[in-house]
């Protein structure tokens, strides 16, 4: 049974400015699996799921990205989005003036398609989902994470995922600035929200999520390169000894940003 | 350098005294450089007069929506209240262009407002269209009566792809009055225009300006307050959007003259292409004024790389026991926003309609004046459209 997979990076190069951050990663992510990714500060993970999502910001010099069989390495921002790529992002901007309840609208309709959004289903959505995920429903009429605290913002970009149904998630750090309950309530929501048709990949620093959601498979991100692949029990290993000796074993300094 | 100033032909008004005045006042001038504080970062040889004739306006004075104009309300052109003019700005202090203006001025406002009169959800309306060539040079003086509430838009526009304006007004608030003034600066694309406007708000007034830059290739504004009486507000919004190699400098001075009043400044501005903004902020606290509260936010959106905004706030205090509050934020936005929306679905064109939609509302909805917020609104669809259709 051979099927296309979801997502399928090849020898990808990237660089800001000049300076290159990715230096030939290759990954590959199936319908149907969750994928860990974890590395040191600086190594490249956001920079990974920026260029994913066509940040223009990052130049890619050399490799692909493919996504359901198609090349998607040129494509605008809007137009992975709407073939099924959705990025969580570390951190969410703020947009002032436009309210959590119209992006939502705006971004519903350009995912879905205008024609296929009607104003009440629609509402009715949101008030659900944002229930499920414990948010107030007096933000939808606040400002896009204006004024938001680090965790508010974090489910508000579980909330969005919710409304957008992807194909593939990439949660970037989404449990960085959770409390616990928060933690355990929003990890609750990206189990729920994930189904055998979808693809996850979750980039966090600690097991304690990976406790929560369960991946099939762990990455390591050193210096812009995958350095490591296998089980859960590779990020209880690094929960245990750190990066230092993998750093190490590829002839780089330790802990150094 | 030494600043040689053409005064413009047209100087008919000049037998009345209030010209003579003025000119007197210009004639102990001298054109500014560069190296002007206010004038470092537009040069004011961009807006040099250079002996064009003085073109007088098609005014139209009403309400926004047609309505009839309310009883105490007097609205017509400038040349009915020749009387009152210098009397906000003392002739003997004011700029170089402001002066200017009084010397030649043609057409403008003259607004008076009894004691007691509403607006209500309704708007005073004023249009200044300038057709054909030469030099703007209209002048308004608005004045509200105590306890009245009055909204106004005053709007300019004009065709001549070349004019130079510089439009003064004198703004009176009285006592225990509310006033709302929206200045819309949407003159043709490729006209210099300095506006230069004067408010003075007494005891317990509460004046909300709201400027909408939309057009010209280049505005240097001069927008300054006297909070002359305790319990006095005076708010100064700015929306802004600047698209090719528009440049917009804006100079906004708030002079606490006595304790407890109130100044808060809120200016967004968005530019694409090579647009280019200057914010200055200026908070003056007189000696013995006590209890000031001074707020200056100045957030610029820019969504082209080759856009550039800055900010200057500043805060004089002039005597050390002065209690001043003094809040002064300033941020830019950029791509990062953009990449936002579209990561969420939205096309270029969608994310940048959408940023600066929701960015000009955030300083409109301030002013909570619903038709006024819609009439502007469809204003600016017009401009956006313009300006981010090209950026694609
Ligand atoms: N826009 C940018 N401009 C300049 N440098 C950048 C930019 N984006 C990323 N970098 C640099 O690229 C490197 C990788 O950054 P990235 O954010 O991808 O790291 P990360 O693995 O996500 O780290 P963290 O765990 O701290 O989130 C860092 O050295 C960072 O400073
Ligand atoms: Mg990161």
């Amino acid at each position: 049974m051979s099927e296309t997979p979801l997502l399928v990076i090849k020898n990808l190069h990237a660089s800001v400015d000049g300076k290159p951050i990715l230096r030939g990663l290759d990954l590959t992510v199936n319908r149907g699996e969750i994928h860990a990714l974890m590395g040191p500060n600086g190594s490249g993970k956001s920079t990974l799921s920026n260029v994913i999502c066509g940040h223009p910001n990052y130049e890619v010099t050399e490799g692909e990205i493919h996504f359901m069989g198609q090349n998607i390495t040129e494509m605008e921002p809007d137009e992975r989005a709407k073939l099924g790529i959705f990025l969580a992002f570390q951190y969410p901007t703020s947009i002032p003036g436009v309210t959590l309840a119209n992006f939502l609208l705006a971004s519903v309709k350009a995912i879905r398609g205008a024609d296929n959004v009607k104003l009440l289903p629609f509402r009715k959505e949101l008030v659900a989902q944002m229930q499920e995920l414990g948010i107030n429903q007096d933000f939808a009429k606040r400002y896009v994470n204006e004024g938001f605290s680090g965790g508010e913002k974090k489910r508000c970009e579980i909330l969005q995922m919710a409304m957008l149904k992807p194909a593939l998630a990439i949660l970037d750090e989404t449990d960085s600035g959770l409390d616990i309950d928060a933690l355990r309530i929003v990890s609750e929501g990206v189990n729920r929200l994930t189904t055998p048709e979808m693809g996850v990949l979750v980039i966090t620093h600690y097991q304690r999520l990976l406790n929560h959601i369960k991946p099939h498979k762990v990455h390591v991100l050193v210096h812009g390169r995958i350095v490591q692949s296998g089980g859960p029990e590779i990020a209880l290993q690094l929960e245990e000894n750190g990066y230092d000796e993998l750093l190490k074993a590829h002839g780089l300094e330790p802990a150094g940003v | 350098m030494s600043a040689t100033l053409q005064i413009p032909v047209q100087v008919q008004g000049l037998e009345s005294p209030k010209h003579k005045g003025a000119f007197e006042r210009l004639s102990s001038l001298t054109f500014p450089t560069y190296r002007d504080e206010v004038w470092r970062r537009t040069d004011p040889e961009n807006v040099k007069p250079e002996g064009q004739a003085v073109v007088a306006p098609k005014s139209s004075f009403g309400m926004l929506k047609g309505e009839a104009v309310p009883a105490g309300v007097t609205l017509e052109a400038i040349e009915k209240g020749q009387e009152f003019i210098f009397s906000v700005a003392p002739v003997a202090k004011t700029n170089l262009f402001d002066a200017l203006n009084g010397s030649v001025y043609q057409g403008g406002a003259f607004l008076k407002v009894g004691k007691d009169v509403s607006t209500g959800e309704q708007a005073l309306f004023v249009h200044h269209h300038f057709e054909g060539k030469g030099m703007a040079a209209p002048r308004s003086y608005l004045e509200v009566g105590a306890g009245s509430s009055v909204t106004l838009v005053e709007y300019f526009t004009s065709d001549d792809p070349e004019m130079l304006a510089i439009p003064s007004v004198e703004v009176d608030v009285k006592a225990g009055a509310k006033f709302r003034y929206v200045f819309v600066n949407l003159w043709n694309n490729t006209a210099r225009v300095v506006p230069t406007v004067h408010a003075k708000v007494e005891k317990d007034a509460h004046f909300e300006m709201l400027f909408a830059g939309f057009g010209t290739k280049l505005t240097k504004a001069f927008f300054e307050s006297d909070l002359i009486g305790e319990g006095a507000k005076s708010e100064l919004l700015g929306i802004v959007l600047g698209q090719g190699r528009q440049h917009y400098d804006m100079d906004a001075q708030q002079n606490h003259r006595v304790g407890k009043t109130v100044s808060d400044v809120l200016c967004h501005v968005a530019l694409t292409d090579r647009a280019r903004s200057v914010f200055a902020g200026n908070i003056l606290c007189e000696p013995g004024a006590q209890q000031i509260d001074g707020y200056q936010q100045n957030r610029n959106l820019l969504l082209s790389d080759k856009a550039r905004a800055d900010s200057m706030p500043r805060l004089e205090i002039e005597a050390n026991d002065v209690r001043c509050t003094h809040g002064a934020s300033f941020a830019t936005y950029d791509r990062d926003q953009k990449f936002y929306l579209q990561a969420r679905g939205l096309t270029a064109y969608e994310a940048e309609h959408l940023l600066v939609t929701g960015f000009f509302a955030a300083v409109v909805e301030r002013m909570d004046h619903e038709a006024v917020g819609e009439w502007l609104a469809e204003k600016l669809e017009a401009k956006m459209q313009a300006a981010l259709g090209k950026t694609k």
